[in-house]
């Protein structure tokens, strides 16, 4: 019955409005700026007698199809067609819109699947509430602040070694499947109950990864903060060539709110190529692999949008994590070179550590974050001091021992230490750690707590251990949570708890 | 001496000690030092055997006493092993049941975690169902109301079609122009 | 210059005139129309002249009165 009343309220109700629209209608005549397309090929149509045109402005071909125009010239338009250009023929009206291509931006985009224009392709009605263009310019020098507010990963190889900020750019590269994607999805499943919104813009991807993804993130209460914006490898070039300054606007809407938001632009390898495709089909020159000219201003001015405002802006931050995927781990290639000198770091994977069980295949030699420990907690400082150098002496100790020869007491137990602080580092996908988890995974390599542990152990000992902890001394674990620091004391119990731990587990080995 | 007189002396008495020493010379000679050699030597055999046997039974005493030791020794350690192999018994059955405890314990959490999943799970399929309900609602309605301007326009089409003249055109023209100039036509 | 004229059918050779002539006068310019009649105009007519499309249909106001009903849809 309340149905009833509902529908029957919301037939009034349309009724009265549909009235009170009527009334308010002048039937004024139109007057709308028009061409003709002269020439379609390939999703790219050339119009003419279209003057005044802005490069990037949308216009609407017949049929509800969508171009870009990208080509403006004398005597015509060149554009890109983002829907297929099957029903598109010579001499059809093409009007223009007078305004850039844009895409929803507004709350009601969390939880969604959309796609570059803000057309909602996860099946369910959505109606955006404001669009905003997706090319815009990038913050001013003045309007930003140093990056100083940890972004945690979840992941202990990233959090310890290579430390990303909020507003930082911190690009993931590493050949076909080797866990790139992971560490993304990882980072934003991590971001639960931290007030970060997360954007995953999945560019030439197979549907049936993005919906495998979007599935994971509804399984771990991701999708709650996140969106995602999809061009698949069945949408045309031009689509894919919006998805990351779509997601980016999407970002940025958030940014200027306040809040901290993570993109995820996944991959940029593929928009790259999106972009050569579209630039060889307007017949605009090639230069090195093909790629126009300007695919170093493509990915720069996109990457540039990702900032740390500064308190008068708002305080809010866009960490952008890009993702280019290489060839034979070949990272000297014409795009990643490009990348990396813009990005504020590189998170290198490689397909030896992956094959060989080291997962996450981070090769932390290769690896870097430019802006460091100012943006890593205080207790995280104070425990990951000494990695790198611990891991790359056992890289090289590994080498010299595989000749086979007598080895010191020293280099065995260099060895024995790197062999198990490699097992620590290891972690299962979608399993991101606390802060409190990675510090007692850390405070036990340096306090020499595994050194009674055998290697092969490593697995059973570090789960073992995070439970112990969990189950004995969890107040001093929610106070490196809440505050991420650690003072003596509190290292002193942890400490206590873990070789109690120890004395258990070795007992029952 | 007056005349002795042979007829008493007692020949057959002298006879017979003369028969005794002799006898006793004989056996002493003949019989009574073998035998008494024999006797010493048997005398001796039996002392060897006696001290043999002495140091037997001594022996035997040693081993005995030994005996005794490791008797009461395996006794012992018999008895600390039913002692051991009870308190050991008693410990794993300790175990045991602590471990039993303790899966019961686990198992219970499980299944009440299982109870507490599978009810959120209905919760969420619930809330999704009504979701959908309401989204599919709001879909019909949309659809509806499309429909009805739909018809709407295409039956004052309709009607419209029929209706205009030429009059109706040069007049549509004539406002259209002078909006024009008005400049409230509409660019687009 | 040339430009295309397309009008609903039952507009009379005088109207088209008077049209073609109203165009001349506010391009101030020498147009050569060619006239085409469209069926679904409904009524007025429709204009291409110079890169702009001047929709004076009824087809075209029925058009803009679907969109302003529907709204926000």
């Amino acid at each position: 019955m309340d149905e009833m009343m509902n529908i029957t309220g919301s037939v009034t109700d349309f009724a009265r409005s549909l009235s009170d629209r009527v009334a308010a209608f002048d039937p004024v005549g139109q007057v709308k700026l028009c061409g003709t397309v002269s020439k379609i090929s390939d999703n790219v149509a050339r119009v003419i007698n279209l003057p005044g045109r802005c490069y990037g402005e949308l216009l609407r071909f017949s049929d509800n199809i969508w171009g870009i125009a990208l080509d403006l010239e004398e005597n015509g338009v060149g554009a890109v067609l983002l829907n297929p250009g099957d029903t598109v023929c010579v001499g059809d009206m093409v009007h223009a819109t007078g305004h850039p291509v844009d895409t929803a931006v507004s709350d009601n985009v969390l939880g969604r699947i959309l796609s570059p224009i803000g057309t909602a392709i996860d099946g369910k009605p959505f109606k955006p509430k404001r669009y905003a263009p997706i090319e815009r310019p990038a913050p001013g020098l003045i309007s930003r602040r140093p990056v100083d507010t940890p972004m945690d990963t979840g992941i202990l190889a990233i959090d310890s070694m290579i430390p990303i900020g909020r507003g930082q750019r911190e690009l993931i590269i590493g050949d076909r499947q080797t866990g790139k994607t992971t560490i993304a999805v990882d980072a934003i499943l991590n971001q639960k109950g931290k007030n970060v919104i997360c954007i995953y813009c999945a560019i030439g991807q197979k549907a049936s990864t993005i919906a495998q993804i979007a599935q994971t993130f509804e399984k771990n209460g991701a999708m709650a903060y996140t969106t995602i914006i999809a061009a698949t490898a069945a949408d045309s070039p031009a689509m894919q060539y919006l998805a990351p300054y779509a997601a980016c606007t999407i970002g940025e809407e958030f940014m200027k709110e306040g809040r901290d938001v993570l993109v995820v632009y996944d991959d940029l390898s593929k928009h790259a190529v999106a972009y050569r495709t579209m630039s060889l089909l307007l017949h605009r020159p090639p230069g090195r692999e093909a790629y126009p000219g300007d695919v170093f201003y493509l990915h720069s001015r996109l990457l540039e949008r990702s900032a740390c405002m500064a308190h008068s802006e708002g305080g809010g931050s866009m960490t952008a994590l890009p993702i280019i995927e290489t060839t034979g781990g070949n990272i000297s290639a014409y795009i990643p070179t490009n990348v990396i000198s813009i990005t504020d770091g590189q998170i290198y994977l490689e397909s030896e550590l992956f094959h060989s069980g080291v997962r996450p295949a981070i090769n932390t030699g290769l690896s870097v974050s430019r802006v460091g420990r100012a943006a890593q907690y205080p207790a995280m400082r104070k425990v990951s001091g000494l990695l790198r150098i611990a891991l790359a002496q056992y890289k090289e100790m590994a080498i010299f021992s595989r000749f086979g020869s007598d080895l010191d007491e020293n280099t065995k137990r260099t060895l024995a230490k790197g062999e198990k602080l490699t097992a620590i580092f290891k972690q299962n996908k979608t399993r991101p750690y606390a802060l409190s988890e990675e510090i007692i995974l850390l405070l036990a390599n340096q306090s020499d707590i595994f050194d009674v542990i055998p290697s092969d152990k490593m697995p059973k000992a570090i789960p073992s251990l995070l439970a112990y902890c969990g189950e004995h001394i969890p107040k001093v674990l929610a106070v490196i949570d809440r505050t991420g620091d650690m003072d003596e004391k509190t290292q002193a119990a942890m400490v206590e708890a873990m070789k109690a731990w120890a004395a258990e587990f070795t007992e029952n080995l | 001496m007056p005349g002795l007189d042979f007829s008493v002396i007692p020949f057959d008495l002298l006879v017979n000690i003369a028969n005794i020493v002799v006898m006793y010379v004989i056996v002493r000679m003949l019989v009574y030092k073998p035998v008494k050699k024999f006797i010493a030597a048997r005398e001796e055999k039996l002392n060897a055997r006696k001290a043999e046997a002495a140091e037997i039974r001594a022996q035997a005493d040693e081993l005995l006493t030994e005996a005794k030791e490791t008797k009461a020794k395996g006794e012992a350690a018999y008895d600390a092993l039913l002692l051991q192999g009870e308190e050991d018994a008693k410990a794993k059955a300790n175990e045991i049941i602590t471990q039993a405890r303790t899966k019961e314990a686990e198992v219970l959490g499980k299944a009440d975690k299982i109870i507490a999943d599978a009810r959120a799970e209905a919760r969420a399929i619930r809330s999704e169902a009504e979701e959908k309900a309401a989204d599919a609602e709001a879909n019909i309605l949309e659809n509806a109301r499309r429909d009805v301007v739909d018809l709407s326009v295409q039956i004052a089409s309709k009607l419209l079609e029929k209706n205009i003249s030429d009059e109706d055109n040069r007049r549509l023209a004539d406002s259209f122009f002078d909006q024009l100039k008005t400049g409230k036509g509409e660019l687009k | 210059m040339r430009a295309m004229l397309q009008v609903a059918p039952g507009t009379s050779g005088e109207t088209v005139e008077k049209i073609c002539a109203s165009f001349r006068a506010l391009l101030d310019q020498e147009v050569e129309f060619y006239v085409k009649e469209k069926d679904d105009l409904i009524g007025g007519f429709i204009a291409e002249v110079d890169g702009k499309v001047y929709d004076n249909s009824l087809s075209g106001k029925m058009q803009a009165l679907k969109k302003t009903m529907l709204g926000d849809m």
